[in-house]
């Protein structure tokens, strides 16, 4: 785990650096090097993995170009203005009872153990420039003879300790200013924002009107100043925990759904609070967004008692 | 009170009192951060390199490389351990903070919104972003923000400025400055060509190789803004023994303000009129938020759509119409009030907290502010006499500092040859 090292690192005398060098050391050092200790032998097993995202809305691939149809209560049809989350803690379950960390390739969506996850293929909320995608989650781990893979979860989101680093410094895919979330000093976890033909109107407030429905996913409630020397904490995570069963890495591909994810709202309205859900607790879009999330929307963690109904496999 | 123990590790100055030592190792081993142990080494090796004003025996939390002016036996405001103040940076800042190429499309920069002459405020209810879109917000005073124990009008997780000013330059909702994905580079890129910046990003971060980034760009603002102390009004030169600093009404202003029957101080309490402060000698820090009864909407103290205090943060329902109490200091020069701009006058303000909340009549905001469940204890109303009225009003145009808002080191350098 790398944590966002404030550049007065480098303003260091010599012998300040031979002070904190091991401070630093025993700071960052992460249980993965020991994981990676134990199966050092395995290393002819290791094996490329990649696992491919689709994101659907009834049955039609989700892009910049190609109209939503057909959302939520009313079947209010919308464009797409941002299509993007990122996931962390990849690990494959295999048919020997084992959980294996998936080691990302590092590259510019991926860093850290982290990945973004992105569908919007013009840039300015899709009302620019062709701009890279990013559905495939690459990495590897190392399988024993005779072991395959027959699952895989990950948690939607960016760990605590990333979350809060500053995001003047940050490294690509944490350098994004459109998912910087920094009036709730993070980042915004996943942004899925459409704007509804008709715009967004509210029953209670005729003059009320809003262009885009917006789904804005972070932590929040956070108090503590990293610059200060203090912990950040969130009093909610608003992490998604995502768990799936009969993965086959060769075949499979997992498909988010937003229209199960917004099939219980009416995304041409509003009923208060931010346009959509942007993870406040009293807003009246978040509960079933949540809900479909796997998430409590008042505690901000996993709810047990709900299955999301978001991720699949195809 | 979580975070005050590790910041009297880090920041307490305390030249003519008593260091609590063992206080410190304990707090410092508590540390969950490694960046607070490594800045801590940091702060103090700066510390050994200061020698004309502080020494390592102080514990080094008086360190500082910077002429703050302060007035003697005053606290110093805290110092961020990864952006310590110097005056490259506060002059780098300088630049930045009037430059509007530092904006998406290079129409505005952060003095537009924050005018010297009116205390660094716009004048406007509420302010207007760099592609015409509205605030929801009045542009605050800066000054003395290098005190403020949370910034911007309702966030209690923003406590430095180098956090807050990446949500004027990056945020989109509202735009602000506009810096966005598309035109991030061409911005850097813009800065990168001023000839003033090349020597003067240099000299404020001499350890980076290439040092014009929008890391040090906000931490340059920041350290402009932390520098922009206020304490020259008639107020303080009265406190510091001047009896006829105040004019007579000014003083019986004074006495109503820090009064029971007026409640004002409770809010705006201590050296700089606001109980949301923080300076070093603090032991423990207080981060409070007050509804004062604007709105009541709905009868069940409401405030309206898109504004409504720090709830917006914690989704906390008693947190309704909580907003930060801002400085007194200049209020003269800052109308229009409220986070919303939405009361012109001062003399309007003071009718307002002697009503003990705002009755709007009809339209969409009809309400009752004044029994709004969630209003603060203090604001219950008091008797307002036109001889009150003008007395108070005495007493806080005697917080306007005159100097800080022609003082040459907060002004526009680019109109100078320096």
């Amino acid at each position: 785990m790398h944590f966002a090292l404030p550049t007065s690192r480098k303003t260091l005398t010599v012998s300040a650096g031979l002070i904190a060098l091991p401070i630093l050391f025993s700071a960052c050092s992460s249980s993965d090097s020991d994981s990676n200790d134990t199966i050092s032998t395995d290393t002819d097993n290791s094996v490329a993995i990649a696992i491919p995202f689709e994101a659907m809305s009834n049955d039609v691939a989700v892009d910049c170009d190609t109209p939503l149809t057909g959302l939520g209560t009313a079947g209010t049809d919308a464009a797409l203005k941002d299509f993007r989350f990122y996931v962390y803690n990849l690990r494959l379950g295999t048919n020997q009872g084992r959980q294996l960390v998936l080691e990302l390739e590092e590259n510019s969506w991926q860093q850290d153990g982290l990945a973004l996850v992105d569908f919007q293929n013009k840039g300015d909320f899709c009302d620019g420039e062709d701009k890279p995608t990013h559905k495939e989650i690459s990495g590897t781990v190392n399988l024993e003879t005779g072991e395959s893979i027959d699952s895989v979860s990950f948690t939607i989101g960016i760990p605590e300790a990333l979350n809060h680093q500053d995001q003047t410094a940050a490294e690509s895919p944490l350098n994004i200013t459109s998912l910087f979330w920094s009036w709730q000093t993070g980042y915004k976890f996943m942004r899925l924002d459409i704007a509804p033909v008709g715009g967004v109107t509210r029953p209670t407030d005729p003059a009320y009107n809003n262009s885009t429905w917006n789904i804005h996913l972070g932590s929040t409630n956070c108090t503590g100043e990293p610059q200060l020397g203090e912990t950040v904490a969130c009093t909610r995570n608003n992490r998604p925990q995502i768990a799936l069963d009969n993965f086959d890495p060769a075949t499979s591909t997992i498909v988010v759904d937003y229209s199960a994810l917004i099939a219980a709202a009416s995304v041409g309205q509003d009923e208060g609070g931010a346009p959509g859900c942007m993870s406040g607790a009293t807003d009246p879009e978040c509960p079933t967004v949540f809900a479909n999330l796997g998430l409590d929307v008042v505690s901000g963690d996993v709810d047990i008692t709900v299955n999301q109904t978001v991720f699949q496999l195809k | 009170m979580k975070t005050a123990a590790t910041f009297y590790c880090v920041i307490k100055r305390s030249p003519n009192r008593t260091i609590n030592r063992a206080d410190n190792r304990t707090i410092c081993r508590t540390s969950q951060n490694p960046f607070f142990i490594l800045l801590l080494i940091t702060a103090l090796l700066c510390g050994c390199g200061d020698s004309s004003e502080t020494t390592f025996d102080d514990g080094g939390v008086s360190v500082t490389n910077f002429q703050w002016s302060l007035p003697d036996n005053f606290p110093l405001p805290v110092e961020p351990m990864d952006n310590p103040m110097s005056e490259a940076r506060f002059q780098l800042g300088r630049h930045l903070f009037y430059d509007q190429r530092l904006s998406g499309n290079g129409t505005q920069a952060c003095a537009d919104c924050h005018d010297q002459a009116l205390s660094f405020t716009d004048g406007l209810a509420v302010s207007v972003g760099s592609t015409g879109e509205f605030h929801s917000r009045n542009s605050q005073s800066l000054l003395n923000s290098a005190y403020n124990s949370t910034l911007t009008w309702a966030n209690p997780s923003l406590i430095t400025l180098e956090k807050q000013i990446v949500i004027p330059l990056f945020g989109d909702n509202p735009v602000e400055h506009g810096i966005n994905d598309s035109n991030k580079e061409i911005v850097l890129t813009r800065i990168k060509e001023e000839p003033r910046y090349p020597p003067m990003f240099a000299e404020a971060f001499p350890e980076h190789g290439e040092p014009i980034n929008y890391q040090n760009i906000t931490r340059s603002l920041a350290s402009f803004v932390r520098g922009m102390v206020s304490f020259n009004t008639p107020f303080d030169h009265f406190e510091r023994g001047d009896a006829n600093a105040l004019s007579a009404s000014a003083q019986r202003g004074r006495a109503l303000f820090f009064g029971e029957d007026m409640e004002c101080f409770h809010c705006h309490g201590g050296y700089n009129f606001s109980d949301s402060t923080v300076d070093r000698n603090m032991q423990f820090v207080e981060r409070p938020f007050h509804n004062t009864g604007l709105f009541n909407i709905d009868g069940n103290g409401a405030f309206p759509e898109g504004n409504q205090g720090i709830i917006e943060i914690t989704g906390d329902p008693a947190d309704m119409g909580k907003f930060r109490a801002p400085t007194l200091r200049n209020i003269e020069l800052t109308a229009p009030y409220m986070h919303d701009g939405s009361i012109a006058s001062l003399e309007e303000v003071i009718e307002f907290y002697a009503a003990g909340g705002r009755i709007i009549e009809s339209g969409p905001k009809q309400g009752d502010g004044r029994f709004n469940p969630f209003k603060d204890g203090f604001v219950n109303g008091f008797e307002l006499t036109p001889e009150r009225k003008t007395d108070l009003i005495s007493f806080l145009k005697s917080l306007t500092d005159r100097d800080f808002i022609t003082n040459n080191r907060f002004a526009n350098p680019w109109s100078t040859t320096e």
